[in-house]
């Protein structure tokens, strides 16, 4: 691990005495700055079915790159579709490919001798992951869909690939939401075309009818793409289930005031249920703050 | 689903007669629905049999067999649109098929005693056969729309009108599905990888432009939202395209290049060298600074294009100057760094590398930095002119360095892309398959560059993760130009290439004559370029030409614009100086 940690001693600049702009003090080279990952997840059948068609995906790891080692994780949730036959299946079949890409592509070649091969980049490692869990579906459970919406964060990036209407918010610590997805539903089509408003969409009958989905569509199309993570906040991965019931604003005050990850995810899903419990429900929080570490 | 065989009728046992046998497997074990299927299929069969219209396939007979249902029909020799989609079919031959495609709908939609409704209308199942003529094969899928479920989907996605997702569908919806085919044929891109009814946002003269603006508008009025805002019957929209036709409103110069530019720009000033101009200028104050390939630095008054000094060096001059502390600062070929006063034009000293020189400086904290063909980053001290470091880096160095986050990215002509502290330390290296000539850039940590490998590389500046690469026709040595979410381009193959930033995604093209080498700048949301075919582009950010000028030579720099103009070297060894708009 010597290599990992040790500051080479070459060349040092000498300061210009005669210049007003010196250069950076030396220090703030000195360390790498990376979030550090805490996340928890709950599930629940919700009070009008007995059956989960959600799945949900949690791992965090560490990949080495360029000599340094850097923090990873991969969340996902899916909602398999209802009414289609395997929808359950689906959706298990699609975190479960999506782990297992993961894992071949970005933990497994560290410990192996090092090739020519050209490193995998982010957005290409997540498309591969969902053509293979669109292919695994046709194999494992044909005829079944699934949304899915998978949040890999390595280092300093956040790169997502999404389908459906599953959804992944960042929730900063000062209460600002951002809604990382695009609903693939025929409703929020609407809605961006100005035919119908967001409280009609609430309410409208078609508000389950998605017009892309894993398994369903071919060819399949997701929203592949990468963003900075920014410094510090929260993750949130949820099913519609959450998101269909639950206010924004109460989903963000639980998640502020809970002192505990795992405490937060309970409370959602305790909100989504006291609204009726309509559908399937999973939530996923990650915690994230960015932190120096010695290099 | 079900295949389509091709067979031979032997109830002629004496010829050949060939015919489609068109093949359903019934999957399903649950007999109400096995009974509703067959219904569907004999229904099908029934339908074609009432049916006698030349771009309508014959039906012969059907049966059920086993858990199989077949049709025989008459056998088409020909290719679906979808098959023709990437073969390059003038658009006249486009408006015929549309315009046949009309007819056979206003002949199912004229059907007594009930009109009947295609309601798949799609590149799939529209076949040309071996005639030229239009077939409509596919007559299975008239089922109602359900949107009850849970987690539904909706039907032949992208084709569909909007109505279709609320259970009505009346002729009209066959007259947008044919819009919304002719849209797919035309700009080749899938509606069912976009968005629902957004077609709007791909204008079809944007991804082909040689398509007249009269189909664009009839195609747009298939496809509006409202039904009562489209075409009333296939036989309005017949006439419509049948206009076009006989208008011949397609002369031979609808090229969008020549039919954007109304009015002709007019330079306000040209400044002739003594040999080419192949670099980038500088603007400060009025001023505008520039190198030639007749080792001379100008130096011009940016109102009239008068000399104001020029400075000669040993060697032509590629590099971009800057201007730091009333000094202006740039490379030459005589593998110096000069330093020259803002104002006189004399030299204040200059630094040798170990070979010529056609990276361009930056300065940051009192020092400069510059690439060589030595191989080296050179930092140098602004006040002394002596070295503080240099880098080795194994290969010459031609881009620019680019500063951010006190840190130094750039790429040399054997293809490792660096990234340095300012003490001069590598923080992490990449290595592309082939040189990088042209520079990076940093933006919201993220460093995007291309390459001569022919990729576009996006990496997260602090790792050198990377976080996409986009596959461009050719190789590149243009330097990337952001504008919001969006990245510019500039290609050997000759295309403006706009990629989302967040994705890696294509946006659109803009093609051009000849490679584009220099790099794009933005000014009040409009896009400038120069290519080596000569001319100097402006663009709107959908990539629509607004205006275009030719200089008398190959342009291979970057245009420079102040308040209202826009300044270009040319290999004709002319500085032009241009209005923003005509």
């Amino acid at each position: 691990m010597k290599n990992l940690f040790q500051r080479s001693q070459k060349k040092n600049i000498p300061t210009t005495a005669q210049s007003s702009q010196n250069m950076p003090s030396p220090q703030s080279q000195a360390s790498i700055v990376q979030p550090r990952l805490h996340s928890a997840f709950a599930q629940s059948s919700g009070i009008q079915r007995d059956y989960n068609e959600d799945a949900v995906l949690a791992i965090e790891f560490f990949v080495t790159y360029q000599d340094i080692l850097r923090n990873a994780g991969i969340y996902a949730v899916a909602d398999g579709m209802g009414g289609h036959l395997h929808g359950e299946i689906a959706s298990k079949v699609a975190v479960m490919s999506v782990a297992s890409l993961v894992v071949e592509r970005l933990l497994l070649p560290q410990f192996k001798p090092p090739t020519a091969q050209t490193q995998n980049s982010l957005i290409s490692i997540l498309k591969e992951a969902i053509s293979s869990a669109h292919q695994e579906i046709h194999q494992k459970a044909s005829g079944g869909g699934t949304t899915l919406t998978c949040c890999l964060i390595v280092s300093n990036t956040l790169t997502i690939a999404h389908i459906g209407d599953t959804r992944a918010y960042y929730i900063g610590t000062n209460g600002d939401v951002k809604l990382y997805t695009r609903d693939h539903s025929l409703v929020k089509r609407l809605v961006e075309l100005g035919q119908i408003s967001e409280q009609e969409a609430q309410n409208h009958p078609q508000r389950n009818v998605l017009y892309r989905a894993l398994g369903q569509t071919d060819p399949v199309e997701a929203d592949v793409f990468s963003l900075p993570l920014p410094p510090s906040g929260y993750l949130l991965l949820c099913s519609d289930g959450l998101w269909g019931v639950v206010p924004e604003s109460q989903i963000v005050q639980t998640i502020r005031q809970s002192s505990d990850l795992q405490e937060a995810c309970y409370q959602l899903i305790q909100l989504a249920n006291e609204t009726g419990g309509p559908d399937n429900i999973s939530v996923i929080l990650v915690k994230f703050q960015s932190t120096s570490s010695s290099e | 689903m079900g295949a389509v065989y091709k067979a031979r009728d032997l109830h002629f046992p004496n010829v050949v007669k060939q015919v489609a046998v068109k093949e359903m497997v019934i999957q399903t074990r649950d007999p109400v629905v096995r009974a509703s299927i067959i219904r569907n299929f004999e229904r099908e069969a029934n339908l074609l049999a009432t049916l006698d219209h030349p771009a309508i396939p014959r039906i012969f007979d059907y049966f059920t067999a086993h858990d199989r249902s077949y049709l025989v029909l008459e056998l088409i020799n020909g290719k679906t649109l979808e098959a023709l989609i990437n073969e390059d079919i003038p658009i006249p031959q486009v408006i015929q098929w549309a315009i046949e495609i009309c007819d056979v709908l206003s002949y199912l939609h004229n059907h007594q005693p009930e009109p009947i409704i295609f309601r798949d209308m799609k590149p799939s199942n529209v076949m040309i056969n071996q005639y030229g003529k239009v077939m409509l094969i596919d007559f299975g899928i008239a089922k109602p729309f359900r949107g009850d479920q849970k987690g539904t989907m909706i039907g032949t996605e992208g084709y569909s009108p909007p109505e279709q997702y609320r259970g009505q569908a009346s002729h009209l919806a066959d007259i947008y599905a044919l819009g919304a085919t002719l849209h797919h044929f035309l700009t080749k891109r899938d509606p069912r990888l976009e968005p629902p009814f957004s077609f709007g946002e791909r204008p079809i003269r944007q991804f082909n432009p040689q398509v007249p603006p009269e189909l664009e508008a009839v195609i747009y009025k298939a496809l509006q939202y409202d039904p009562s805002d489209r075409f009333q019957s296939a036989k309005d929209m017949k006439m419509s395209l049948e206009a076009i036709l006989s208008k011949n409103a397609l002369p031979p110069s609808s090229h969008p290049s020549t039919r954007a530019v109304t009015q002709k720009i007019q330079p306000i000033w040209t400044f002739q060298c003594q040999d080419e101009i192949r670099g980038t200028p500088a603007y400060k104050d009025g001023w505008l600074f520039f190198g030639c390939y007749d080792h001379f630095f100008y130096a011009l008054h940016g109102n009239k294009g008068e000399l104001i000094w020029r400075y000669q060096t040993d060697g032509p001059i590629v590099s971009r100057p800057i201007i730091e502390d009333g000094n202006v600062i740039f490379g030459s070929a005589d593998h110096r760094l000069h330093v020259v006063n803002q104002l006189s034009g004399k030299i204040l000293w200059s630094y040798f590398t170990g070979a010529a020189i056609y990276s361009s400086p930056v300065c940051s904290g009192g020092h400069i930095f510059i690439g060589s063909d030595d191989a080296h980053l050179h930092a140098i001290n602004l006040m002394s002119g002596n070295a503080v470091w240099k880098f080795d880096s194994g290969s010459p160095v031609r881009t620019t360095p680019f500063i951010s986050n006190d840190k130094l990215y750039f790429g040399n002509e054997y293809g490792d892309f660096l990234c340095l502290d300012f003490r001069g330390n590598i923080r992490w290296r990449f290595r592309a398959k082939r040189g990088i000539t042209g520079s990076a850039i940093v933006f919201n940590g993220v460093v995007y560059f291309g390459s001569l490998d022919g990729m576009v590389y996006a990496m997260e500046a602090n790792s050198g993760w990377q976080m996409w690469r986009f596959r461009l026709g050719k190789p590149t040595i243009s330097t990337p130009c952001l504008n919001g979410d969006d990245l510019y381009i500039g290609c050997a193959d000759g295309n403006v290439y706009c990629i989302d930033i967040r994705s890696g995604k294509e946006q659109w093209r803009f093609t051009t004559e000849h490679q584009v080498a220099g790099s794009a700048v933005v000014h009040n949301g409009k896009i400038y370029f120069g290519s080596v075919d000569q001319h100097l582009y402006c663009l709107d950010k959908n990539g629509a030409l607004i205006w275009k000028f030719q200089t008398g030579g190959a342009i291979t720099g970057t245009p420079v614009i102040d308040q209202d103009r826009v300044y270009i070297g040319s290999t004709d060894g002319k500085m032009y100086a241009l209005p923003l708009s005509p």
